[in-house]
């Protein structure tokens, strides 16, 4: 197969790739907002938040909706102190980078590069 | 409140929450850990040609450094349909860098050949692991396969055809990097081969007449 024959070929490949693997990512969060709307509009309108509040504790025990509270505190928790250290992480990638290129250059001057950006990300036009 | 809408509302509220985590952090993060080992493997790769073993020019440094970095670069676009599509066309590729890379890893001395070539394995099994951390399927796959290995074992030692060695927690180990390699190994070799192509001719640095296939 020729170079660039196999090169078209390839491209058609990835866009199918790229195609797929996004619709399996915003296909499966469809539906679950599908079925999400459905139970929302069952007591959409029935009952204010006050109601709500007050009806969880009555029909449902009070341990389980307890334990749902201290489930999402500890899961928004762990998720915000993960994306706190990667934020800090990308500050000192950009921080400390720089010098390392500076110092590489100084003995290999066609040193060649990742291409990522200057904080570790990938490039815009890279991404999926 | 009807419990039960109360319950599903959570349910979906989870998968929500789940899928947020898979997409937003669980996969970034694996795509960082996969850069920065290969941060790590560059660096000592760096370190090797500014101790004089071998030269800042040779092929065989500057075409590894290429793969390093487009490792780096493409490591947020590494899948299992990436690598199924390698596998697929692992036959029609025109030429192949990674064997001319090979040829001149070849010509250096024995001492240098095998830090270079056990740099690449390092690459690779980076990118194996990368792989598979990313993939539900291969994950299961593979941990299906090593639990019907340990199913098996105890029937192999009471027939003697294993010994008490198999058991150990090494052995299990040995057996996941090997299970894991078996699955990625050709369509490891044909995504290298397409990432220094690329990598090649994003930074214009030509191929030499000896990487001319």
């Amino acid at each position: 197969m020729k170079e660039l024959e196999y090169k078209l070929q390839s491209q058609k490949w990835d866009t199918g790739l790229r195609l797929g693997l996004a619709l399996i990512k915003y296909g499966t969060l469809c539906v679950c907002f599908w079925r999400l709307a459905p139970a929302m509009e069952a007591f959409a309108g029935k009952t204010t938040l006050a109601n709500f509040g007050v009806s969880l504790i009555a029909d449902l025990k009070a341990n389980t909706v307890f334990s749902h509270i201290v489930m999402g505190i500890l899961g928004l928790g762990g998720a915000g102190y993960g994306l706190r250290e990667r934020a800090q992480k990308r500050k000192e990638i950009k921080r400390l980078g720089n010098r390392v290129v500076e110092v590489e250059k100084r003995l290999d001057p066609n040193r060649s590069s990742s291409g990522l950006t200057i904080d570790g990300r990938s490039r815009p036009e890279d991404e999926p | 409140m009807n419990p039960v809408f109360y319950e599903q509302i959570m349910s979906l509220l989870g998968l929500i929450a789940l899928w947020a985590f898979w997409y937003y952090l669980w996969k970034p993060q694996r795509v960082d850990s996969f850069r920065q080992k290969l941060f790590d493997l560059r660096s000592d790769l760096f370190d090797l040609a500014a101790a004089g073993s071998v030269s800042f020019n040779d092929p065989a440094y500057s075409q590894l450094r290429l793969l390093i970095n487009g490792m780096i670069r493409f490591g947020h676009r590494i899948s299992l349909g990436s690598l199924l599509i390698a596998v697929m066309h692992s036959n029609d590729s025109p030429s192949d860098p990674l064997a001319a890379w090979k040829k001149n890893v070849d010509k250096l001395p024995k001492g240098v050949r095998d830090q270079l070539l056990t740099m690449h394995s390092n690459v690779q099994e980076a990118f194996v692991k990368h792989l598979f951390g990313g993939s539900v399927v291969l994950f299961i796959y593979v941990a299906l396969r090593i639990l019907y290995a340990v199913t098996k074992a105890p029937l192999l030692l009471l027939t003697g055809k294993k010994d008490i060695r198999n058991f150990t927690v090494s052995y299990v180990r040995y057996k996941m990097d090997w299970e894991r390699n078996r699955v990625a190994k050709s369509g490891t070799d044909v995504i290298e081969a397409r990432v220094l192509d690329e990598e090649q001719r994003r930074t214009g640095i030509k191929r030499n007449p000896v990487y001319a296939q």
